[in-house]
């Protein structure tokens, strides 16, 4: 299909983007077909960052009772 | 010779019937699934490529993708029902929750985002960015996390700083606001960086290198998970073949 099909690949991103350039969808579709891994699930580094940068938002915004929840989440 | 023609018309019939009832079947089988795409960009093609290489139908879905303007909106339309499933930014998820909803993030699809801030050939650090116009696709999405995330770590501060303006759930009116001068800056994946690079525009940023953040979070309610595991179940398989195979 996608990494493996490079014409499929490029058909649908041609079709979905409406985009014409060949350039811009060949570099898209290099950057992207190798992102795309064969498992769905995130590095815990990752989710960790995503949740100390909400909670100081979330602290900033709630206050303390926004900090136990994310504290809890972290730990 | 009549005997022959009899016997083919006789097996041309069966293997009509036998397509037309497994068709029949499938159709009957096929549950309607609302599937949201917050942008119609390269982060979301694997949503895409799944309608395009027939993988609902594979796992007995009906798929409706619907195109919404950003995670924030698309979690709103999530929240009320409107849509089965959708991948919204992590960030947004929280919040949510905090605030009482009940969505669940089931599986990531990057490990990375791939990012960046394209700016006026004029803006050449981020102190630059100091009271300028930056185009998000909506407030509360990934690309507002994004923007304000980097500033943030730049030394900005995004709430007096900087003014986010909605400009687009596409990358391509993103680029569009920034070329008609509407915005100084704007959060863009590719293609958009690409084509604003062949515009004449910078890349401030790549957010790849300045957050850890795995990317494109399929989501869900728990209320529908429990209402209707099995079609959310169809979806993760359906997800994760176009993984294997991607």
């Amino acid at each position: 299909m996608f990494k493996t099909n490079r014409d499929f690949g490029i058909k649908v991103i041609k079709k979905t983007l409406r985009v014409t350039d060949d350039e811009l969808v060949n570099e898209s579709y290099d950057i992207f077909s190798k992102m795309f891994h064969s498992n769905a699930l995130s590095q815990s580094s990752g989710d960790e960052d995503k949740l100390r940068v909400r909670r100081d938002d979330a602290q900033r915004r709630l206050g303390s009772q926004a900090g136990r929840v994310y504290r809890s989440q972290l730990s | 010779m009549a005997h022959f023609k009899s016997t083919v018309a006789v097996v041309i019939g069966a293997a009509c019937l036998a397509f037309n009832a497994s068709r029949l079947r499938t159709e009957q089988a096929a549950q309607k699934i609302r599937v949201g795409v917050p942008s119609v960009g390269m982060g979301n093609i694997i949503i895409f490529v799944t309608k395009e290489g027939k993988l609902f139908e594979k796992y007995g879905l009906d798929a409706e993708v619907i195109t919404v303007m950003g995670s924030g909106i698309g979690s709103k339309a999530l929240i009320s029902g409107n849509l089965d499933i959708i991948p919204i930014a992590t960030p947004t998820v929280i919040a949510a929750n905090l605030a009482g909803a009940d969505m669940a993030i089931l599986a990531h699809t990057m490990p990375a985002v791939v990012h960046a801030l394209m700016v006026r050939p004029d803006i050449k650090t981020p102190e630059d960015l100091k009271g300028k116009k930056i185009g998000v696709s909506s407030l509360g999405s990934l690309t507002d996390f994004l923007v304000r995330s980097i500033a943030k770590k730049k030394g900005l501060n995004p709430d007096r700083d900087i003014t986010l303006i909605t400009t687009g759930g596409s990358d391509t009116e993103r680029v569009m606001s920034l070329k008609a001068g509407a915005v100084e800056a704007a959060a863009v994946s590719h293609p958009g960086y690409g084509l604003a690079r062949k515009m004449g525009f910078s890349m401030l940023w790549d957010s790849a290198k300045e957050l850890d953040y795995p990317w494109m979070e399929i989501t869900t309610r728990r209320a529908a998970i429990k209402n209707d595991r099995e079609l959310i179940t169809s979806y993760m398989k359906a997800h994760l073949e176009r993984h294997r195979v991607v």
